[in-house]
């Protein structure tokens, strides 16, 4: 399809577009997953701000926002990146059908080859995130309304895990040292340090900082600070215990 | 609260303790099972995010540590007096079932009064409660 075929007019654009240009382009990727198209309701103007959008950052990440909604049919990820650009400017396609990236480049700046890589790995890195994440809930959620066949020992639970933390807390608020109070303290610190770790090394910096050791990010590398501040107890020592106690 | 809830070893140590130590409290096996990985710890790790006011000021604090002796310290003297019974859960899932397991055994190696049987019940119950829903999840 070429842009020049467009229609001069067409269906009206979907509501929230003047405002938020980013949902023309979440929902242009919702449809082609849905094994649709709007394309034939964007203008060329239209396109020119969709494809700026995909090649600024606020593109991107309207594009990982898009793949982590999605992530329920993978397979229809695949190729989405090459799919879409292919649509939406088939200038940068040779005859054969091949990808010209020195017209994309020349015109745009963007090394889509690059992007592509990132985006993909990105993706992937997503995937077990929000797997790690569904789990966290799922599992927490579960600690807090109790696990049982019945509703009464459910709450039977549930009573007995709220005593269990006040203890635990207790333990914590022990004015004077204590082997479990170390222990313990000595867990929380880590997660925080090591967990800021883990963030750094997937590339997330906003994240570390609301960790708070981003400062730590410089010349030393990331994950290396972070690890350094995780030597309270590190990963692997409080996994195989023998730091604990 | 007068239940333990103790794997086959850990029911060793606790009757090994004297008896004054043991009165009045139950034990029951721990059945649940659940494999816990390498993988999955740094997994949780990587998804934890402190949300509980006071762990973002101990995160903040913990950033301007000279080195880890001093996070430690600063840790230390933390007031965790107004944390949260859900921040509590989300750091107990985080560190997992096999490190709360490591600190149990701790504790009834040194257990020596009644109150020290209070804190393992207590660990033991979390432990429990994690496990649950684990495997249920």
């Amino acid at each position: 399809m070429s842009i020049d075929v467009l229609p001069e007019t067409g269906p009206s654009l979907p509501e929230g577009y003047e405002a938020d240009p980013s949902f023309v382009f979440s929902r242009h990727v919702q449809e082609r997953l849905n094994g649709q198209s709007i394309y034939g309701e964007l203008k060329q103007k239209e396109l020119d701000e969709v494809l700026a959008l995909y090649s600024s950052s606020e593109g991107r990440e309207s594009i990982l926002l898009q793949l982590q909604e999605s992530l329920e049919n993978p397979e229809e990820l695949v190729g989405l990146q090459g799919r879409l650009f292919e649509d939406l400017h088939p200038e940068y396609y040779t005859e054969e059908g091949d990808f010209d990236s020195s017209v994309f480049i020349k015109k745009v700046g963007t090394d889509l080859d690059a992007l592509g890589v990132q985006i993909q790995e990105e993706e992937g890195w997503l995937e077990t995130q929000v797997r790690g994440m569904r789990e966290r809930a799922e599992v927490t959620k579960r600690m807090r309304e109790g696990v049982g066949d019945t509703p009464e020992v459910r709450e039977q639970q549930k009573t007995l895990l709220q005593n269990s933390l006040s203890v635990a807390k207790k333990v914590l608020s022990y004015p004077i040292r204590h082997p479990v109070k170390t222990a313990l303290i000595a867990s929380i610190a880590t997660i925080l340090a090591v967990s800021g770790a883990a963030y750094m090394a997937g590339g997330i910096e906003q994240l570390l900082q609301q960790v708070g050791i981003s400062h730590l990010i410089g010349e030393v590398g990331a994950t290396e600070a972070a690890r350094e501040m995780g030597n309270i107890i590190t990963a692997p020592e409080v996994w195989d215990h023998s730091a604990i106690l | 609260m007068n239940t333990l809830f103790l794997t086959g070893e850990e029911k060793k140590l606790f009757e090994s303790l004297s008896n004054n130590v043991k009165e009045g409290w139950e034990v029951e096996i721990e059945t649940n099972e659940y494999e816990d990985t390498p993988e999955k710890f740094e997994l949780r790790l990587d998804t934890y995010m402190p949300y509980d006011p006071v762990l973002r000021v101990l995160a903040d604090e913990l950033s301007n540590a000279k080195d880890s002796a001093n996070a430690l310290e600063i840790a230390m003297n933390t007031d965790f007096s107004n944390i949260s019974e859900d921040a509590l859960i989300d750091l107990f899932y985080t560190l997992g079932s096999d490190s709360i397991s490591a600190m149990i055994q701790k504790m009834l190696e040194n257990a020596s009064k009644d109150e020290n049987i209070h804190e393992v019940a207590a660990f033991s119950v979390i432990r429990h409660s994690l496990l649950s829903a684990l495997i249920t999840a």
